[in-house]
């Protein structure tokens, strides 16, 4: 029997559907049995939205739906984005009399949108920490995907889900894109999972037993 | 500056016809569609062109055809799948003229037996502006020493681009050059291309750079100020450039592209041919927000030779070749990657 898991974003709702093959988790459950929510989230630890096992492999699959473009994004799609105002405003404040020379040392100046590839990395590893922090406190639920990744040690593959509007979701705009952003992701992490992938609703292909619709575009309120 | 280019049973090329605008013009394709000899016929003519109508002329034009397509004979531009009269192997180029009365002239010429040209209408006799420059995916700065007499004393394995483009750099500097272009690109490489003896170098304000230590994606760059700097590049001048990509790093082909969109805005018109998607997406990137004049060009195989697709946008083509390979390769890593799940 497949598995329907939906994950409701601040931009839309999406509809996971999992094969037989694989048993799903909702990591970040809000639910006051959720061991993250519980135990984790108020200690500044991310997450991802499932994890995903088979026989074969583990999947940690985080989901974001952007709609909007490069520069009204909340975070970065490519790392260099914002590159030239943080060179403006350097050049600024070099140029400016308002700080010493010694408190020049002392600041940077960085973007305060978040690199989407950095964000991934970074829910991967808090949750693998998660696993561990999991089966530390004996945590039941989790204790299946703790095996997995841990003692089995059957292959990690991280997805990033990127769903985005119907035009940028076409191949020939998401798959350089992706195909970019799993560059990224695989070299902050190669050391820690086997594989890398970044899909959406129309490129998820049939091998992978996982089947997405995005409900809010199918059913607009 | 060029308007239209034409051939008929040229090279790869059964039927084909490129209207240039005034600014931006993006050849695209793959490996064997063609690109370079489209480039090099358009250059052949147009930089021969103020000879048109006086003694000796013709010769003129066969041997600079041999000399940039590196032939022996014209009988070798026609297209080997095709057994034509003389008449249907063609071409046609269309140029803005220094003429009070006409914006435009053409030349049409066929090829005749086995390195003879026939010309189909009239020799034109109005002057284009200044003579077009054509940078081969090698930049010259290195080779510069000597390389124009050992050229035209011996049998080099350089097609003539190279000569050309040695003899352009040859020309004295200007008193006042364009400093709002060249400061541009000094910043980009960091310092000054000049020329102590018959050695280029680069200074910068700690010191002189040896040419040959200096990056041969900056030797490019510093290349394009130099000629700025002697008035070979100019407004109204066309800028060929083949490959332009070649050593170039990303991060370099996005400087690159700032620099030949601001030549436009200078009154030069570029020609390009290029194979790298990062370049072609920057392009059209940077020229979506502008009104600059700009066409891309998709060559494209076919059974009938290469076809042409021209667009104002990138989006507009429908065949990007090496934007389908990119797709393809997404594909086939998502197909290895799941195979065994």
């Amino acid at each position: 029997m497949p598995t329907v898991l939906l994950e409701k974003t601040k931009t839309g709702i999406l509809q996971f559907e999992f094969s037989d093959k694989w048993q799903v988790y909702k990591y970040d459950e809000q639910s006051k049995d959720n061991f993250y929510e519980k135990k984790l989230k108020n200690k500044s630890l991310k997450a991802v939205d499932f994890i995903a096992m088979s026989d074969k492999a583990v999947l940690f699959i985080e989901v974001k739906y952007i709609t909007a473009n490069d520069d009204a994004c909340r975070m970065r799609l490519n790392k260099a984005l914002d590159n030239e105002i943080i060179e403006k405003v350097s050049q600024e404040i070099n140029d400016s009399k308002i700080l010493s020379h010694l408190e020049k040392s002392r600041v940077a100046v960085t973007s305060k949108r978040p690199y989407l590839a950095e964000e991934v990395v970074n829910k991967y590893k808090d949750t693998l920490l998660g696993l561990l922090a999991a089966d530390y406190k004996k945590d039941t639920k989790l204790a299946p995907y703790y095996k997995s990744v841990f003692v089995e040690k059957k292959p990690v593959i991280l997805i990033l889900f990127l769903e985005r509007t119907e035009q940028l979701n076409q191949e020939q705009y998401f798959k350089p894109l992706a195909s970019d952003l799993k560059l990224a992701i695989k070299q902050k992490t190669d050391f820690l999972c086997q594989d890398i992938d970044v899909i959406n609703t129309l490129t998820a292909i049939q091998p992978l037993g996982i089947k997405v619709s995005n409900i809010s575009r199918a059913h607009p309120t | 500056m060029l308007k239209k280019l034409s051939l008929q049973h040229i090279t790869n090329f059964e039927q084909a016809e490129l209207n240039f605008v005034p600014g931006i013009n993006i050849i695209i394709g793959e490996n064997s569609t063609g690109k370079s000899h489209l480039l090099k016929m358009a250059y052949s003519i147009a930089v021969s062109w103020n000879q048109f109508g006086q003694t000796g002329w013709r010769p003129e034009l066969i041997q600079k055809l041999h000399g940039v397509f590196g032939i022996e004979q014209l009988i070798q531009l026609r297209r080997q799948e095709t057994v034509m009269n003389a008449e249907q192997q063609s071409v046609l180029l269309e140029v803005f003229v220094n003429h009070k009365k006409q914006e435009t002239q053409t030349i049409q010429f066929h090829l005749d037996k086995r390195d003879k040209i026939q010309i189909a209408g009239e020799v034109p006799h109005a002057a284009i502006l200044n003579k077009p420059l054509f940078f081969p995916a090698k930049e010259v700065l290195s080779i510069y020493p000597n390389f124009t007499a050992l050229y035209e004393k011996y049998e080099m394995s350089f097609d003539e681009t190279y000569y050309d483009l040695c003899k352009a750099i040859a020309n004295p500097l200007l008193k006042q050059p364009n400093y709002q272009l060249i400061e541009t690109i000094e910043t980009i490489i960091g310092g000054k291309i000049i020329l102590r003896g018959s050695h280029f170098y680069l200074q910068t304000e700690a010191n002189e750079i040896n040419i040959f230590m200096v990056s041969e994606g900056w030797r490019k760059l510093g290349m394009l100020a130099y000629l700025i700097a002697n008035d070979s590049l100019k407004e109204g001048t066309t800028l060929f450039w083949d490959e332009p990509e070649t050593n170039l790093n990303p991060r370099l082909m996005k400087q690159l592209a700032q620099v030949l969109i601001e030549l436009t805005q200078h009154g030069i018109q570029i020609i390009i041919a290029t194979h790298h998607l990062f370049l072609m997406k920057y392009f059209d990137f940077l020229l979506a927000d502008t009104e600059l004049p700009a066409t891309f060009f998709s060559l494209k195989k076919t059974q009938n030779g290469t076809e042409i697709e021209q667009g104002k946008n990138l989006s507009d083509l429908n065949t990007i070749t090496s934007l389908e390979e990119e797709l393809a390769l997404y594909d086939k890593e998502q197909q290895a990657l799941y195979a065994n799940l």
